[in-house]
């Protein structure tokens, strides 16, 4: 008689998210994407900085694949070095924004109190402005640059993850387990740390995963806009910036970076709800 | 006789809710010796588990200990720190309470929630604490320990939670065992079996128990002597078979008559017996004795003076006025 290994919940999970194409979809766009933001200096055909006057302004067509800009700088080049700047900004803000968000959060949401009033009352009036308007708010403050760039989106995701982070403490901390962790002597540190947090880091983990597209497409706006990075370093936002006054001309410099946005936003979107289909009906048992 | 290992006195947690106090536990005293097992019998409101959860300090606002010591061999524990009383805490007192299933955090394998408790309070590696905790889980009657070690809390039967409840409660080796209606959750036939293991390993392990429960059928199982409560006071206390033979407090005695039985003496009566009444509103005690509007023995200083506790013969002590006339 045949021995049937015991299913462990890991495997489980990990089927489960494979069989649904949508996330496989998510994950395989976005593994490409990394490999192409991480290898982006040997893919890339041409110096993304090297100028080519002669050949300015030039359609899709051999040898540059996708065109060329104003300046005569391969376009797939600068698109694929861009991807490497709206991923790293995108993936480093939501990543700093939920580790901040989470600590106070789960500390708001634990101890109560005059700092949890303090907090509430703060993340408030903070997410009653639009996003990008916190971010340019901040940027005005710090000045441009990439670090400042990620820093002014972190800064602008912060309070939705503190009251995403609080909320789930607050129910989280009402379990009778939590109860039982202190019965055989946690202390309220090891509480939070060993019980609350990986209790509230299924949502999110699935929420951070779909503000990362947000993230990456305020990014463009912002670089769009002028205040992001600026030229010559190349994203997708400050492409579509300076490709935006030659639209009659040569519409790919708009097109290809959008579209890049467009895939890597929907990307992390497939991820994100596949994520969310594995995560929650399978916690409850 | 063996040593006493906890003893309360005139324990006090008043709760402070909008402006009045709710007197939870009001001048609880008793005490365990080592290796007995105290019932402590009321009705819900009656304060027992106050009281439990008094003894290990965890009285979160706006309850407040407020008068009273708890004595662990001698040390109050309401004067210990913080940091003591999380030593104290699962190494020499710990507790299992009602809904096993929610009891369990459902992130952790079983092996990891008891290598908790034995991590935090013995210096082990992780490997150590996962293979003790192995252990334990045979010692309650799990079948095939190492595999069922590496189950989470959903893939267990009630019946088996509470017993790796009872197996994290045990892995130190604790002086008392509180156990808050730990087999009312469970169906009749779990609740034998975990009854029975409980008394085991009390032998095994000469820990102490404080029973907690409203079952008066559990109480006659399990206790070698029994503490009735009634609106956070101790109102009878006595060897269980003292109390079940000559219970003396009129509210002990209206427990037993309400316990449903086949009347095979009188068998045109069929009619449940109930206690008049409800269990009184504690933010508005009658003065006097807490029992009076309900009771059927009443004398005229019930109703203006609550009565004190009287040592009706060695061992067993009851608060009516009944059995103290002066």
């Amino acid at each position: 008689m045949e021995m049937m290994e015991p299913e462990t919940e890991r495997g489980k999970k990990i089927r489960a998210f494979l069989r649904n194409k949508t996330s496989i979809v998510g994950l395989g766009l976005i593994v490409v994407i990394t490999l192409i933001a991480v290898f982006a200096s040997y893919i890339a055909p041409y110096d993304v900085r090297a100028q080519n006057l002669a050949e300015r302004l030039l359609k899709p067509g051999w040898p540059h694949l996708l065109g060329t800009d104003d300046f005569g700088r391969d376009n797939l080049s600068r698109a694929i070095l861009g991807t490497r700047i709206s991923l790293a900004v995108g993936v480093i803000s939501v990543l700093i924004s939920v580790f901040l968000g989470m600590m106070v959060g789960m500390i708001a949401g634990y101890f109560g109190g005059k700092f949890d009033v303090l907090v509430v009352g703060i993340v408030d009036i903070l997410m009653a402005f639009p996003t990008i308007l916190l971010s340019l708010t901040l940027l005005f403050i710090l000045g441009p640059g990439l670090s400042t760039l990620i820093i002014a989106i972190a800064f602008s995701f912060f309070p939705r993850f503190i009251r995403i982070a609080r909320a789930s403490t607050l129910s989280v901390k009402e379990e009778k387990y939590i109860e039982g962790a202190r019965l055989v002597g946690r202390g309220d540190w090891g509480i939070l740390i060993f019980h609350i947090l990986p209790n509230i880091s299924g949502p999110i983990i699935v929420i951070g995963t779909l503000w990362v597209a947000t993230a990456i497409r305020i990014e463009a706006s912002l670089s769009f806009l002028g205040f992001g990075v600026n030229p010559p370093t190349p994203t997708w936002g400050n492409m579509i910036r300076s490709g935006v006054t030659f639209l009659q001309i040569n519409p790919w410099l708009v097109v290809v970076p959008g579209l890049a946005i467009m895939v890597t936003v929907i990307a992390f979107n497939m991820l994100g709800d596949g994520i969310r289909d594995i995560s929650d009906p399978r916690l409850r048992g | 006789m063996a040593a006493t290992i906890l003893q309360l006195n005139e324990l006090k947690t008043h709760f402070y809710i909008d402006g009045a106090v709710v007197p939870a536990v009001d001048g609880v005293s008793f005490s365990i010796r080592r290796g007995e097992t105290l019932g402590i019998v009321g009705e819900s409101g009656s304060g027992k588990s106050v009281t439990a959860l008094s003894i290990l300090r965890l009285v979160d606002a706006p309850g407040k200990i407020v008068g009273g010591k708890v004595l662990l061999e001698g040390t109050d524990l309401l004067k210990c720190s913080k940091q003591e009383m999380r030593k104290i805490r699962g190494s020499k007192i710990s507790m299992i309470f009602q809904e096993p299933m929610s009891s369990l955090n459902p992130l952790f394998r079983i092996r990891d929630q008891i290598g908790e408790a034995i991590g935090l309070h013995q210096a082990v590696t992780r490997r150590e604490a996962r293979e003790k905790a192995v252990e334990m889980l045979r010692l309650v009657g799990i079948p095939s320990p190492e595999s069922r070690a590496n189950n989470f809390p959903h893939q267990m039967s009630g019946g088996m939670q509470q017993r790796i409840m009872i197996a994290m409660a045990l892995s130190c080796r604790p002086l008392v065992m509180i156990a808050d209606e730990p087999t009312t959750a469970l169906d009749v036939t779990i609740q034998a079996q975990i009854l029975h293991l409980m008394d085991q390993l009390k032998n095994d392990f000469g820990t102490a128990i404080m029973y907690i429960t409203h079952d008066l059928g559990v109480v006659a199982k399990v206790s070698q002597n029994v503490a009735v409560m009634y609106a956070g006071k101790i109102v009878e206390y006595a060897g269980v078979y003292d109390l079940f033979d000559y219970p003396a407090h009129p509210y002990t005695r209206a427990l037993l008559e309400s316990i449903p039985r086949g009347n095979k003496t009188d068998p045109g009566n069929q009619r449940l017996k109930v206690i008049s009444g409800t269990v009184p509103n504690l933010l508005h005690l009658p003065a006097g004795c807490s029992f009076y509007p309900r009771c059927g023995d009443r004398f005229e200083i019930c109703a203006r003076e609550a009565p004190v506790e009287v040592e009706m013969k060695p061992g067993q002590y009851v608060r009516c006025w009944k059995y103290n006339h002066g």
